[in-house]
């Protein structure tokens, strides 16, 4: 009899604790206002084009620490890298790598099975990685030490891989740098196998073609070139670099331009069923060297796309069919059991990078040796221009064997005249 | 009928101010689109990245060159008659606390040094291209900014 009420007592103190510990972490909801509230002017700052106080803004965060600390690195990593700061970028992305890799100690996991979801603490989305390691990499390229971006560039296909065999990474980005970067090393046939896999994951980016053409005629491979450059030229008539196969003495360039934003996720779970897409007007940008029209951008890779999938495959797929019905019936009786109990309600988790670009562009472009002025002019899914995204950038100078890549990124109103006065 | 017509006035009247409204609202959100200037302007300073502009003497010698000392650089000084030696070039440069491509690269003068020398600051990294502050550096034109609590000093040297 005295066991048994000893039991109850037991029972009914664990309940108590268990509601204590619900109240005290079943602030769900304000956490996620907290959350959007904290990161609100830093974003603004950021989608504004004003990345000073984007990265002031990133930076008190930085420092609080807590639960989003590897989102803020990430936030922060990026903020550095719009403004031009590659140097600090870079410190951000390792940091936000090494933190997004630690394993958790016992009581921070003990922490994330109570709290729910958005008072967990951040351990990054399948994206995450991807683009941390990609920009890292862009960084490294940016100083020319190409080894370690064929390092980070690595990390970055392996975050994007999936799984199973069969399975490929299928980010054009990632390859493409990777093509440049063994390039640049001398490493030709490594080289053309990532430009390969450039034209094999999007076939509808010319200029992937024309790189590979450019490795192959170096390689002497004819057949090869003319494959590549036919493909090219069909798909970009009206680029400057039709004009200019051999570069008669002229210069190339590269733009790499990050256009729009990543939507959010469209559940909680890790990987959504569906693609996540932005709205954002601009859909490509057509570019004028010293006024003179030299060709328009193409999508080189959708952030969007890679946020949905693993090696390649929509998650929905393959998780609709695997766990759809047997591990959300598993998934809700757990979450009632853990979040439902304990934090009275399971709500979804809706923090993601949201710095990060709906798309990537790319641009080649080819102009004789000195300074110039370029123009990009950005035009939305009708075709129909944008007049307030126009952006102009003076004294970009191509030198004889250098290859500059420049990182540019849409936003509206970045070069308005009249908000200055 | 007269209702009818007191009716009409008063949605005519709503109307218009509705549209009164709505016009200011929009003149607030969306400033006039000016584009930027095709023309770019004329270059003050020069750096590594565009390259020594000739006859242009050592930033830290009251000039307007802020390129990385380098033997080639020093080599062109020599040319335009300025007889300095690269090891003297580079501790004066540490002496005044300035720090340049040889001690850190890409940060696009945002570092602690920041900002750029020619901005007021203590950084003489070549800025990176293709940003506004690449611009500014080299035009010397540039709006005074205030960023965390300090106020930057504008270009002070001719």
């Amino acid at each position: 009899m005295k066991a048994r009420r000893l039991m109850g007592c037991c029972v009914a103190f664990l309940i108590v604790t268990a509601a204590g510990c619900a109240r005290h972490f079943s602030l769900g909801p304000f956490a996620q206002m907290d959350y959007g509230r904290s990161i609100a002017p830093g974003k603004q700052a950021f989608q504004r084009g004003d990345n000073e106080k984007s990265v002031d803004q990133f930076k008190k965060l930085k420092e609080k620490q807590g639960i989003n600390y590897p989102l803020y690195l990430l936030f922060l990593g990026r903020a550095y890298m719009a403004s031009g700061d590659f140097f600090d970028a870079q410190k951000s992305f390792l940091a936000a790598e090494k933190t997004l890799d630690e394993t958790l100690t016992g009581a921070e996991t003990g922490i994330n099975l109570v709290v729910s979801d958005p008072q967990k603490i951040y351990r990054g989305r399948p994206e995450d990685g991807i683009m941390a390691h990609y920009s890292n990499a862009l960084c490294f390229v940016k100083d020319r030490d190409y080894e370690n971006a064929i390092i980070e560039l690595k990390k970055s296909l392996l975050a994007d891989k999936g799984k199973k065999a069969e399975q490929d990474a299928d980010f054009s980005p990632v390859h493409y740098l990777m093509g440049i970067s063994y390039g640049e090393m001398g490493l030709f046939d490594d080289a053309l196998v990532a430009l390969r896999s450039v034209t094999r994951c999007n076939p509808e980016c010319a200029y992937g073609w024309y790189e590979a053409a450019k490795l192959a005629r170096a390689q002497k491979n004819e057949d090869e070139y003319k494959r590549c450059i036919d493909k090219f030229r069909s798909l970009c008539p009206d680029s400057c670099l039709n004009s200019a196969p051999g570069k008669d003495g002229r210069e190339e360039f590269v733009i790499l331009l990050d256009c729009g934003y990543l939507g959010p996720p469209l559940s909680g779970m890790a990987g959504s069923f569906k693609k996540r897409k932005g709205s954002y007007a601009e859909k490509y940008a057509r570019v004028y060297i010293d006024g003179v029209c030299a060709g328009r951008t193409y999508q080189l890779g959708d952030v969007g796309y890679q946020a949905s999938t693993a090696g390649g495959r929509l998650m929905g797929k393959v998780a609709r069919k695997v766990i759809g019905t047997v591990a959300r019936q598993g998934l809700s009786l757990a979450s009632f059991g853990a979040s439902g109990m304990l934090t009275g309600g399971g709500e979804a988790d809706m923090r993601f990078w949201e710095t990060l670009p709906g798309e990537i562009h790319l641009f080649m472009g080819v102009a004789p040796p000195g300074l110039h002025t370029i123009r990009l002019d950005f035009f939305d899914y009708k075709d129909r221009p944008l007049e307030r995204y126009q952006q102009v950038w003076h004294f970009i100078n191509l030198t004889k064997g250098e290859m500059p890549i420049l990182f540019m990124r849409s936003v509206s109103d970045i070069h308005n005249q009249n908000k200055k006065s | 009928m007269k209702r009818k017509g007191h009716a009409m006035r008063y949605l005519g009247n709503g109307s218009a101010l509705c549209a009164i409204v709505l016009c200011a609202i929009v003149g607030c959100v969306a400033p006039k689109y000016v584009p930027k200037s095709m023309i770019p302007p004329p270059i003050k300073y020069c750096n590594s990245t565009i390259g020594h502009m000739s006859g242009a003497r050592p930033w830290i010698l009251e000039g307007t060159c802020c390129c990385t000392p380098t033997s080639k650089l020093i080599e062109e000084y020599h040319k335009a008659g300025l007889g300095i030696a690269l090891e003297d070039l580079i501790k004066k440069y540490k002496e005044a606390g300035i720090t340049t491509d040889l001690d850190h690269k890409n940060c696009n003068n945002c570092c602690d040094h920041g900002p750029h020398v020619v901005k007021g600051g203590k950084c003489m990294a070549t800025p990176t291209m293709g940003t506004s502050n690449f611009e500014e550096v080299i035009s010397g034109i540039f709006t005074q900014k205030e960023s965390n609590g300090k106020k930057k000093l504008t270009a002070h040297r001719p």
